[in-house]
């Protein structure tokens, strides 16, 4: 009987009008190779944002253009002018 | 006898597709299609959503069907909007609860300190909470607000909440003003009264 544990993207979505690339990591833990527990992490990744993974970091080159970015950064100063 | 118990029955097609069964049938690890929906935990699964939409009268699949449910964990980070600087936490705790559009989420940033003293890796501009775990909607203007714990800030009045914009993914700290004088004024990074301070928050938002 072995325990190990392990951490997997195993959902990442492209959501809205900015292209916010929501991912999801499932941190599991594996009795004999088999799933015992799972719970799940979860992070976005904003146009102009950066991530550490080599999956997300391909759909970022592919989505957050650099006309997407201008326009996120734009909708953003209008949402947050006082 | 308490209720029909019915293991491995499979009714065909060519029954005629209506069955009658008694007021109390058992399952054991139901399954539709092929597909188990309730395993031998009590626990329905692998469903797309239940629906509410009454039979008839008003009511539409997507406005009436509950297609989403999840709960888990995030990393929020302290950060300035000008320059993001780089903090150290005693405690950095995010939990998400998503039900359908909407999702909830409860923060606690204890002890947040730069990491760095000298010089301060202290950054700049307004205070920004990030890494949430969704991107709010971006489809039409909506501001989500919800409460906030600030404990060694400087603050003017007691009056503040927590403000997500739409489309976007990281929460501000928003103190309105009364009148016509001025729309309101941010959380600065400036305002932190003490070596280190907290943060709690509690928001709920709408998602795409």
């Amino acid at each position: 009987m072995a325990l190990t544990k392990q951490t997997v993207t195993d959902k990442i979505e492209i959501v809205g009008q900015y292209n916010h690339i929501q991912v999801r990591e499932a941190i599991q833990v594996l009795e004999d190779g088999n799933i015992i527990s799972q719970s799940y992490h979860r992070y976005v990744v904003a146009p102009g944002e950066t991530s550490n993974d080599a999956k997300v970091q391909a759909i970022i080159a592919a989505v957050h253009t650099p006309d997407v970015i201008a326009a996120y950064q734009q909708h953003l100063q209008e949402q947050t002018e006082l | 006898m308490a209720g029909l118990y019915l293991n491995h029955v499979k009714v065909a097609e060519e029954s005629g597709g209506i069955v009658s069964l008694p007021n109390t049938v058992q399952f054991n690890n139901l399954k539709i299609g092929g597909t188990e929906v309730i395993n031998s935990n009590r626990q329905i699964q692998n469903i797309t959503g239940i629906d509410f939409s009454p039979s008839s009268g008003t009511g539409t699949p997507s406005s009436n069907l509950l297609d989403d449910y999840e709960e888990g964990t995030f990393t929020p980070v302290y950060r300035g909007s000008t320059t993001a600087g780089t903090y150290n936490y005693l405690y950095k705790d995010g939990w998400y609860t998503k039900i359908g559009n909407v999702v909830h989420v409860i923060i606690g940033l204890y002890d947040i300190r730069p990491s760095i003293t000298s010089p301060s890796s202290e950054g700049s501009g307004y205070v920004e909470i990030a890494g949430l775990p969704f991107a709010s909607a971006s489809n039409t203007v909506r501001t989500n607000l919800g409460g906030v714990f600030l404990s060694r800030f400087n603050l003017t009045g007691e009056t503040y909440c927590s403000i997500l914009f739409s489309g976007s993914n990281y929460i501000m700290i928003f103190r309105p003003t009364s009148g016509s004088s001025g729309f309101g004024a941010y959380l600065a990074i400036t305002d932190r009264a003490s070596v280190s301070s907290d943060i709690g928050i509690s928001i709920t938002y709408q998602v795409d």
